[in-house]
């Protein structure tokens, strides 16, 4: 079973956000819903993140590591 | 009667301080406003916005300096920038929306990416720029001066200014007046047809237009 979709969206990216229940376990599902891309954090992950600052982030946001 | 500024920039005629007159010419004469561009918004300091604008850390809003336009953000640590909006690569905007809330700025023109405090944090295919290409000197480019008094912010685009003009030309007792008093609201855009100096005149610093037409507002 899934919630409700979200879409978090500003002028540099849209996100939908939702929880997915069709696994074992809960996980939060993040999908860019030009593409379909879409990547499953389950809490461990969410909580590496919250314990991140925005800095640790720049690695992820970098479009190089894409080359 | 159009009355175009002389030759020689001199604006006696047009503004007659001991009378009490001002030539209607000087809120629209296409001349007078880029001299005003020149010599006031481009070089002077100007009033950009209050730190309540970007209460979040991540917040940011679009400001404008005479003709450039001014991202005012607040990054991490809580510091506010004011960052030109005009990518390192090929100048093209990298904010288009009034406000907003993101730690990083992409430019949708060639994806080059800053941290909201400016720092260029990456780009698509950065080798193609060679070796020596160093992300570190590639960044937004600051405002050259920027002051704050009491949460009021100031920027200047000149380095230097005038002489005599190393602070902000802040009349301490109205802002000491609100102090802790005052909050923005959401930032918003008005549409303005009319001379840039129109708000600053109907500002409190005018007084008679806020006390004739918004005094069931005080």
């Amino acid at each position: 079973m899934n919630t409700s979709l979200l879409t978090v969206a500003n002028e540099f990216a849209v996100v939908n956000v939702w929880v997915d229940d069709s696994a074992n376990g809960p996980r939060l599902v993040l999908r860019d819903p030009k593409t379909g891309e879409r990547i499953y954090l389950d809490p461990l992950e969410l909580e590496s993140i919250l314990r991140s600052r925005h800095r640790d982030l720049t690695p992820l946001v970098d479009p190089g590591r894409f080359d | 009667m159009t009355v175009e500024v002389n030759s020689a920039n001199d604006f006696s005629d047009l503004v007659r301080i001991d009378e009490g007159l001002i030539h209607s010419s000087v809120y629209t004469s296409e001349a007078i406003f880029e001299l005003e561009l020149a010599r006031i918004f481009h070089r002077w300091w100007v009033y950009v916005g209050h730190e309540s604008e970007v209460a979040q850390p991540g917040d940011y809003c679009l400001k404008w300096i005479g003709r450039q336009s001014v991202i005012m953000t607040r990054s991490e640590d809580g510091t506010i920038h004011l960052l030109m909006n005009r990518c390192r690569h090929r100048g093209a905007t990298v904010c288009q929306a009034d406000k907003g809330s993101s730690h990083f700025f992409k430019c949708q023109y060639h994806g080059w990416t800053y941290s909201n405090d400016g720092e260029l944090i990456g780009l698509p295919h950065a080798a193609a720029f060679g070796a020596s290409f160093d992300k570190g000197s590639y960044g937004l480019t600051r405002v050259p001066r920027v002051g704050e008094y009491r949460g009021f912010l100031f920027a200047s685009l000149s380095p230097t200014g005038v002489p005599g003009g190393q602070n902000p030309p802040v009349r301490r007792d109205p802002a000491d007046a609100v102090q802790g008093q005052l909050e923005a609201g959401r930032p918003g855009r008005l549409p303005p047809r009319c001379h840039p100096s129109l708000g600053t005149r109907n500002q409190p610093a005018s007084g008679r237009h806020a006390a004739w037409e918004h005094d069931r507002e005080f």
